[in-house]
């Protein structure tokens, strides 16, 4: 159980340190291979919160064995 | 060429759906429910082809081309977060469902309170908020259609073809036969997605060359804020997390939370559910964005069809009509899914409990008579179009998703009493058609979904009781205390 409230609080942490990013931080305005800069970050919290979900379902499976 | 590979297509298409029949049980549990056997793929592909739809074709490319890049960041995590509720909806509903036996939402709604008017009020505000978005689906194939063969379908024959054909197939083999056709035309919309990708950037000088094109015309369409300054904080917030409260309110994506063989094919689904939304969203808004390079200045409905302007104006006859069919498909996988969902709703919830003694062939065959009626009813519905692909969406979805508090107190919270379900249910469908048709101001909203505001209002009715009964307590253990 403290496992797994362990990674809710990294997702929750990434994800409201993105919603602080998105609307007041400052990216560079340009592109980067035709995507916007401030997507990549999203693109990092996103993979933080698959692994999260990952982890998550892993341990609930366990725990029904 | 176009009505070769339409031909092929439906006919493979109606071979797929036959193994539906073969293994079809002459049971609800059997045509409704593909007899709650489904395996993990299964269940993941079923789900996603039904989630992803018209909308996603063309009301993605569509808002990809009014407001911009932001509009995928919102709609991918935001679509990935409702990967939460297969755990906490989905496991729950899974248990309850394979304990009582439950088919429909209203059913489980019925059998955990025993409340007669909170199954009918659920059953009937889930046919009546599906309907925009079942007739969506045709709307999207008649707009296909019509561009896919230069006009020589025109719109509403193409939104009839599809009708029928769907009816058909969903008559053949129930959900067995819809769970069968999502694999395929799952994976099968994907693929051809990335390819027309890949085709229209190569047509334009390559992928980073046009969207830099796009840019220097129109840089907000890369802002977070998008065209406009659209995207505000709140709207962010409220389109961030409107999915995870929708997307399981839908009753076909509730009915599959039954389908699965176990919880295990549930969780598995999740963490896909959390990745695959990520890498398809991309692709229709990529179109709507590279749509400018070749067609500037859109409005409305014109830019809700960016996606096959692009497709026949950039790739060759036989590759748009091949990505074109693969939307089809689409269309199909969830309007199959919502025809069967509707049927079952009203047989199990509205016909059943005034004709007890009907036998299970006998549910069935209503069930069947219910599908060619919801069929017909949103083709009447297409006959006239809303303005935009996305307001349609946006009005089903929001009236789907005020039923997402009072379905988490019935799951878990059995202090909370019926009557304050009913009256949340009640409210907050009415208060968002007052805010869809500017009745009530929008400055109410503080920038925010209206759906958003109406969901937090609707958890502080449900916790209203339960905190009032707690303060009773106190009180009482405070007023014994001097005396004991």
């Amino acid at each position: 159980m403290r496992k797994q409230l362990h990674w809710w609080l990294i997702f929750a942490l990434l994800f409201t340190a993105t919603q602080d990013y998105l609307f007041i931080g400052s990216w560079p305005d340009r592109l980067i291979a035709g995507m916007p800069v401030w997507f990549f970050y999203f693109l990092i919290v996103h993979l933080a919160f698959i692994v999260a979900i990952y982890r998550y379902s892993r341990s609930r499976q366990n725990q029904d064995r | 060429m176009v009505y070769v590979i339409l031909i092929l297509y439906i006919a493979l298409t109606f071979l797929t759906s036959l193994r539906g029949t073969r293994a079809l049980n002459r049971t609800p549990e059997g045509y409704f429910l593909a007899g709650r056997n489904l395996g993990t793929l299964a269940l993941f592909f079923t789900i996603i082809a039904t989630n992803f739809s018209a909308f996603y074709f063309l009301g993605f490319a569509g808002e990809g081309y009014r407001v911009g890049f932001p509009y995928y960041v919102v709609m991918a995590f935001g679509t990935a977060f409702a990967c939460l509720s297969f755990f906490f909806i989905g496991e729950k509903a899974w248990h309850l469902g394979k304990t009582h036996g439950y088919i429909t939402p209203s059913e489980l709604v019925y059998g955990q309170t025993g409340s007669r008017p909170l199954r009918w009020l659920f059953a009937v505000i889930m046919i009546v908020f599906t309907f925009p978005y079942l007739a969506l689906q045709l709307i999207g194939a008649g707009y296909l259609l019509e561009n896919m063969t230069g006009g020589e379908i025109p719109y509403f024959l193409g939104a009839a073809i599809l009708t029928l054909f769907t009816i058909g197939y969903v008559l053949l083999g129930g959900m067995r036969s819809v769970a069968s056709t999502d694999l395929k035309q799952g994976l099968l919309m994907m693929l051809l997605m990335l390819a027309a990708v890949i085709w229209i950037a190569h047509a334009l000088g390559g992928f980073t060359s046009a969207q830099q094109q796009v840019f220097e015309r129109l840089p907000d369409l890369f802002r977070r804020t998008g065209v406009d300054g659209t995207y505000t904080p709140q709207k962010w917030f409220s389109l961030l997390i409107f999915w995870l409260f929708c997307i399981p309110m839908f009753p076909q994506i509730f009915m599959r939370f039954f389908v699965g063989r176990g919880p295990s094919q549930l969780r598995k689904s999740a963490v896909l559910y959390a990745t695959i939304p990520l890498i398809i969203s991309i692709f229709p808004v990529l179109i709507g964005l590279m749509g400018h390079v070749t067609f500037p200045e859109l409005t409305g409905r014109e830019a809700d069809q960016i996606l096959p302007m692009m497709l026949v104006e950039h790739c060759p006859e036989w590759f748009a009509a091949l990505v074109m069919t693969g939307a089809l498909a689409a269309f199909m996988s969830t309007l199959d899914s919502q025809l069967l969902a509707l049927s079952t709703i009203v047989t199990r919830d509205l016909v059943l409990p005034f004709r007890p003694g009907t036998s299970m062939r006998g549910q069935v065959r209503i069930g069947r008579i219910f599908v060619v009626l919801f069929a017909l009813v949103g083709l009447i519905i297409a006959w006239q179009p809303f303005d935009t692909i996305f307001d349609m969406g946006k009005l089903a979805f929001s009236g789907l998703a005020v039923l997402f508090p009072p379905t988490l107190a019935i799951l878990y919270y059995h202090k909370i009493p019926k009557s304050a379900s009913i009256v949340c249910v009640i409210l907050g469908e009415t208060l968002l058609l007052l805010f869809y048709y500017n009745v009530l101001p929008a400055s109410w909203l503080l920038g925010f979904e209206p759906a958003i505001v109406i969901l937090a209002l609707e958890g502080l009715i449900l916790a209203a009781p339960v905190i009032w009964q707690r303060l009773g307590a106190i009180r009482s253990r405070g007023h014994r205390r001097p005396g004991s």
